[in-house]
């Protein structure tokens, strides 16, 4: 066959594409490994699991683009044009069959390990004794609603919502359930215990966020979604909205508080002692 | 149906129906081409200001009225960039630019299935394009709720806020008018194939 | 309307990446279409197929009720998803098409290839839920379209296999056209592989709605897809324009633009682990924002060079369609049947000489023959054979 005239000059090019794709490989791999910008640590087990989960699909996907990066580059210097006649091949059934189903394994293998993680926030019913709170999302803000002493959340009417009078979600003067209900602008939970949010909206879609929890759920206008966690740490955590809901988007947070049980009951007291 | 009968239509003549309305689906083809080009600088300008409001908020922008980018200008550029990129860009250049152009050639026919329709396309989609460009400048000014539209914020209208004017109203006369054309497009293809 | 022996298994793979794009567009965009129409409709007359009852906005009660902001995004996403494979599979075709032509090697495993864009097509529009596991949505349907999705990664990981193979043991020659099929490639590979985070409903858990969606999805349709689209231009353009482009503009600009898009994205997923939320105007309110800021600084500093990297393709494109070198019929010696005509190509693209095709599209470098390509066109008799 005749071989045509090779480029030379490709040597250097050649060259340049594959130690590129080395320095992305160290590069990112680097960036990954040193945690330079990391999560915060998760404060609940389930959240520890999603972290495990991440970790596990890291390794998955880093080591296949360790691989395709590193091949791609070995690729490009080994074969580059220096005079030499291509290898004539049309594939390889037995290799195509090989590499699918390894790809079929490894990838519906790292979902199915995945379920558990997922599952244990969204399927699971809460405890008999879990704290219920609801969480009511507007444009920009986030409020807290506690049941009170009666351990009821009084009826909501839209039309009676008036942040200026102190009634930003609107609970029903009528409803004699709603008296002591607590409503607050910051999330304040006891440690180890488990709480379910009941989250809502009242104009357009938001949605509650705590890193720390690995958490976060829409906050659908017709809907009430209920989601729990049990935080197992004590501390003061972001709460932001995720969902691009107007304007104030990017102001629109809270505080996650976590506190001991003492702490906890004397909130609940002091908020009904101020009502 | 036959080919050969249909590539004996007669050449254009006159500048209009050669580069203007042309049915030759190369003509069309590099006219995708340049629509795309057009689109994606103004998508990158966008995409620039977006970037250079992120790290340095407070700077002064002469042609910004006030001087400084607000949240709703902030978010008509991401729901812009987005929507220009997503709908003139790369659905218009990989598959209304060269497909035209070589999808014919490269199974060896004279031209597309449906020239007049694929000519109608195009310039249904640049009809739109002008309407996306237009949204900048009437009143509400361009829409903020992202490229995906979620509702209820783009459902009601100006109560939710700025940006919620006309803009969407004429983001989404866009979508209607660019999309049965690039349906009509599509079709053409796949009946070519066969 | 096919040629005379043009099979669909010999059609090149640009065909099948058109074709089955074709395909997704037909049934996808007429979702959106509905959509659209049903949301005009609730803005100007009053209905409210997305507007639940009870809505305060502005301390104003509306008095929609009975629709749901789901149905949106459901509608929004059964397009929404099938669009980005619209937008990726002709760059795919085109990827395959530059290796193997500047390989001087038949694209490994063709057959699979094929069969790998109609799987991706057909998956495609099974996945839309993904996008929507923290939305509401049933969490079991999440689950569902999350084993569905990480399904799609199969024929993904097949065609990225194939084009190794196809370079591997070639004679890569690397001019423009081919740097871009090149970087194509290795942007699919990462922000393929980003993908498989977010599939996993647990893992969007802590991603969903942050930096690393957007640096996922710009890392495979802003810039893979569109290193698809220079790789055409390039690879195209003697024949469209019938002039060469500047190789060394178009070096350049690779490599600017290769280096660029990868500093602008690499870093974006950090953001989003970290917890940077997107579409914020800007971070001032949220505390644990701020020390991303030197992340921000970077991506924005290597957006500004990436943007005036594209000023040279710009130049270089219009400066060729008047002053570049003018280009033969076939200056990549390539296979298929656009080479076999004038640059640019008559009006009924073959001068009233319809070829007939012989053989598949990416005959290079067979054994005992002459050249190392062999065209579709030529008949068996005419292919001359090695001494």
């Amino acid at each position: 066959m005749r071989i045509r005239k090779c480029n030379r000059g490709s040597a250097a090019a050649a060259a340049m594409l594959a130690l590129l794709l080395v320095i992305l490989v160290v590069g990112t791999v680097y960036m990954f490994v040193s945690h330079l910008y990391p999560a915060p640590a998760p404060i609940t087990s389930v959240g520890a699991a999603v972290d495990h989960q991440y970790d596990l699909t890291l390794y998955v996907t880093g080591i296949v683009f360790i691989l395709s990066q590193l091949g791609l580059a070995l690729a490009i210097f080994r074969f580059r044009d220096h005079g030499q006649q291509a290898h004539f091949t049309r594939g390889n059934n037995t290799l195509e069959v090989l590499w699918t189903s390894a790809t079929i394994i490894l990838f519906l293998g790292l979902g199915f390990l995945g379920r558990k993680a997922w599952a244990d926030t969204r399927f699971t019913e809460p405890s008999a004794n879990a704290i219920h709170v609801e969480v009511t999302a507007n444009q920009f803000v986030f409020n807290f609603r506690y049941p009170g002493a009666d351990g009821k959340f009084g009826k909501l009417d839209p039309k009676q919502i008036s942040p200026s009078t102190g009634n930003p979600v609107g609970i029903d003067a009528n409803d004699p359930a709603g008296k002591d209900d607590i409503v607050v602008p910051t999330l304040t939970v006891p440690v180890n215990r488990q709480v379910e949010l009941l989250i809502r909206s009242q104009d357009v879609i938001h949605n509650f966020f705590v890193r720390e929890l690995r958490l976060q759920q829409d906050a659908v206008p017709g809907m009430v979604i209920p989601i729990h966690f049990t935080a197992e740490q004590v501390g003061q955590y972001e709460i932001v909205c995720t969902q691009l809901c107007g304007l104030g988007h990017s102001r629109m947070h809270s505080y996650l508080n976590v506190v001991s049980d003492s702490d906890y009951e004397n909130f609940l007291k002091q908020q009904a002692a101020g009502q | 149906m036959s080919s050969h009968a249909q590539s004996a239509h007669a050449a254009p003549t006159g500048f209009v129906s050669k580069y203007i309305f042309s049915t030759d689906h190369k003509v069309i083809g590099i006219q995708y081409f340049l629509l795309a080009l057009t689109a994606v600088v103004v998508g990158i300008v966008l995409s620039v200001l977006m970037r250079f409001h992120l790290v340095w908020p407070n700077a002064h922008l002469p042609f910004v009225s006030g001087g400084l980018m607000t949240q709703e200008q902030y978010l008509a550029l991401v729901t812009m960039h987005g929507t220009i990129m997503v709908f003139f860009v790369l659905t218009t250049a990989p598959q209304g630019g060269f497909g035209n152009y070589f999808l014919p050639i490269q199974i060896g026919a004279p031209d597309m299935a449906f020239p007049r329709l694929n000519m109608l396309s195009f310039w249904v989609t640049f009809l739109a394009f002008v309407a996306i460009i237009a949204a900048f400048v009437v009143p509400g000014g361009a829409p903020i709720s992202g490229w995906t539209g979620y509702t209820p914020l783009s459902g009601i209208g100006e109560v939710t806020g700025p940006g919620e004017g006309w803009g969407p109203d004429v983001v989404d006369c866009q979508h209607l008018a660019v999309l049965p054309c690039v349906t009509a497009g599509r079709s053409q293809f796949y009946c070519h194939a066969d | 309307m096919r040629a005379p022996g043009m099979t669909l298994m010999r059609m090149p793979l640009t065909c099948w990446g058109w074709f089955v794009t074709a395909i997704l567009g037909l049934l996808a965009f007429g979702v959106l279409l509905a959509g659209g129409i049903l949301l005009l409709l609730d803005r100007s007359a009053g209905t409210s197929f997305f507007l639940p009852a009870g809505l305060v906005i502005n301390d104003q009660v509306q008095n929609h009720s009975g629709g749901s902001p789901l149905l949106w995004q459901h509608l929004f996403w059964f397009f929404g998803h099938p669009e980005v494979y619209i937008a990726i599979l002709p760059g795919m075709g085109v990827a395959s098409h530059v290796l193997s032509t500047f390989a001087r090697k038949p694209v490994y495993g063709y057959r699979a290839m094929a069969m790998a864009i109609c799987g991706i097509g057909f998956l495609g529009f099974m996945v839309w839920g993904h996008h929507m596991f923290v939305s509401g949505m049933s969490p079991y349907s999440g689950f569902a379209f999350s084993v569905l999705t990480m399904s799609i990664g199969v024929p993904s990981a097949i065609k990225t296999f194939n084009w190794l193979g196809t370079l591997w043991g070639g004679k890569i020659q690397l001019k423009s056209p081919m740097l871009f099929a090149l970087g194509f490639v290795s942007l699919f590979v990462s922000g393929g592989l980003s993908g498989l985070f977010l599939a996993q409903p647990a893992v969007d858990n802590l991603l969903h709605a942050t930096y690393y969606v957007v640096a996922h999805f710009h890392l495979v349709m802003g810039v893979a897809a569109i290193f698809g689209i220079f790789a055409a231009t390039y690879f195209w353009f003697p024949k469209m324009f019938g002039r060469m482009m500047s190789e060394p503009l178009g070096k350049i600009h690779f490599w600017l633009t290769f280096v660029g898009t990868y500093c602008i994205f690499m870093p974006m997923h950090f953001v989003g682990i970290a917890g940077g939320i997107r579409r914020y105007a800007d971070a001032s309110a949220i505390e644990y924002l701020q020390k991303l800021q030197p992340l921000h600084v970077f991506m924005t500093i290597a957006a500004f060079i990436t943007a005036a990297a594209q000023l040279i393709f710009i130049f270089n494109f219009f400066w060729s369609l008047k002053f570049g070198p003018k280009a033969p019929k076939n200056p990549w010696d390539a296979t298929t049947l656009e080479w076999t005509t004038d640059s640019p190509p008559p009006l009924d693209n073959f001068g009233g000489e319809f070829p007939s095709v012989y053989r598949g599209p990416y005959e290079f470098s067979v054994p005992g023959a002459k050249e190392d390509f062999i065209p579709q066109h030529l008949a068996p008799a005419q292919v001359a054979r090695a001494k």
